[in-house]
């Protein structure tokens, strides 16, 4: 993903009916879609969709996508703020949305180095935001 | 990097609630790590620290705020005394004397009186905002401000009391032998003064050689070597600078007294409370370039050096 393409899981946060949107989430998890996958700003479709405060899809990406923990686990810079997805859920006072994300288990409420290192998305994030390799 | 429960209370949040009770050791003696400043002095708190210090920020701007309101009450006071006064009738002019010149002027003395309290009076009722725009008085904006102000401070002791429930403890009770202690009795404006760097910059010599670093600035030491590297930079001298920083060939040296190529030096600045007017003079460039490019001059690329002739040949 490049900045101004978007992510077709992305997309699915412009699906004004949920249950059309579920199904199209679920098509395109079936067919290999990964809600991990970033845009060179290191920010995943997950994250954008938590941003998006898409309750119903988030879970539904929380049941059936393979690669759903490392994107929980995934530090991106939004909100002028570095941090996993719940982060932006977090400052955005989204309740539901924080208690879904934990209640999965996949969001946790203690960020850990290995956490950190693991979330870590691709080599770009490095050489963007050089800092991460203070403490990874 | 921030966590939840840092993420929490950054935004007012009760989620706050959930964290602590989810992460209850962390809550005691986290240390808040934003990537960017990790590692920086003043970041050595722990979350107890922070809301100490945003507990006492928020007294002050609510004291602050309570002085601005009375003042303006004061002022409103005043006001609704001034009006009072020009309400109040103005003396008659005795009908005896209507006959007299004086009672012609005192007549017209009192028109002019009456048209300027009346002028004054208009003044002092006008609204303070344009007619057919909404706009806040002063008064207004200070009760907001102070509202705001008694809300935040309730917030911050709830977490404060909630933490120290919790046992939470400081950053000097955590690491009482850390060097670099964070003096929470400094106002935030003054926290410069609480590190040892910043104090020698304030008080010490008017050219202090650090480290460079991003967000630390370590002393380098011993004033005067630092001198001759600067010199021996400035005027090329190549075998001076190798002695300086660079280990021999016998590595006799002890590594603690090689010279450091990545300094900065910088002055002292006129005013001690102004820190971002300070003069960084940054020689890690032409020191590395030239440092390096006279112990191996296979690397340097010039016109003319080795490799230049490697990659014509090629």
């Amino acid at each position: 993903m490049t900045p101004g393409s978007y992510h077709a899981l992305q997309l699915t946060a412009l699906i004004p009916d949920h249950q059309s949107a579920l199904l199209v989430v679920e098509t395109l998890v079936s067919r290999g879609a990964s809600s991990n996958v970033t845009d060179t700003t290191g920010t995943s479709a997950f994250q954008y969709l938590v941003a998006s405060n898409k309750v119903e899809i988030i879970e539904a990406l929380l049941k059936i996508d393979p690669q759903v923990k490392l994107a929980c686990q995934t530090i991106s810079y939004i909100h002028n703020k570095t941090g996993p997805p719940i982060i932006s859920a977090i400052m955005d006072c989204r309740r539901t949305m924080v208690a879904l994300m934990l209640a999965y288990g996949e969001c946790k409420s203690l960020v850990t180095e290995e956490d950190f290192a693991s979330g870590i998305p691709a080599k770009f994030v490095l050489s963007k935001f050089p800092y991460y390799l203070a403490v990874s | 990097m921030h966590q939840p429960l840092e993420a929490s209370i950054a935004e007012h949040s009760d989620l706050f609630n959930l964290f602590i009770e989810l992460e209850p050791e962390q809550a005691k003696t986290f240390i808040p790590m934003e990537i960017p400043n990790f590692g920086a002095p003043m970041r050595q708190r722990t979350l107890l620290d922070y809301v100490n210090v945003a507990v006492s920020n928020m007294e002050r701007a609510v004291a602050t705020a309570r002085g601005r309101v009375g003042a303006l009450e004061l002022q409103a006071a005043q006001k609704e005394k001034d009006a009072a006064a020009l309400e109040a009738p103005s003396e008659e002019v005795p009908a005896a004397a209507q006959d007299t010149w004086q009672a012609v002027y005192q007549k017209f003395d009192k028109a002019v009186a009456d048209q300027q309290k009346a002028a004054a009076l208009a003044a002092l009722r006008q609204p303070a905002h344009n007619a057919g725009t909404v706009t806040a008085t002063p008064e207004d904006e200070e009760l907001t401000i102070l509202k705001k102000a008694l809300q935040m401070l309730a917030y911050y002791q709830e977490v404060q009391k909630r933490l120290i429930a919790l046992d939470a403890q400081t950053f000097d009770q955590s690491f009482p032998d850390e060097e670099y202690m964070f003096r929470a009795d400094l106002p935030i404006v003054y926290r410069q003064q609480a590190y040892p760097y910043m104090q020698a910059v304030q008080s010490g010599p008017a050219m202090v050689y650090t480290k460079i670093g991003t967000y630390t600035r370590e002393s380098v030491g011993d004033h005067g070597l630092y001198d001759e590297l600067y010199d021996a930079v400035w005027n090329g001298d190549h075998d001076k600078m190798r002695a300086l920083c660079l280990p021999s060939e016998e590595g006799t040296e002890n590594a603690t007294t090689l010279l450091q190529m990545g300094v900065q030096m910088h002055t002292r600045p006129s005013n001690p409370y102004e820190t971002s007017k300070a003069y960084f003079v940054n020689i890690i460039g032409p020191i590395s370039r030239s440092v390096y490019s006279s112990v191996h001059p296979i690397v340097r690329g010039a016109p003319g050096s080795q490799m230049g002739h490697r990659e014509a040949s090629a």
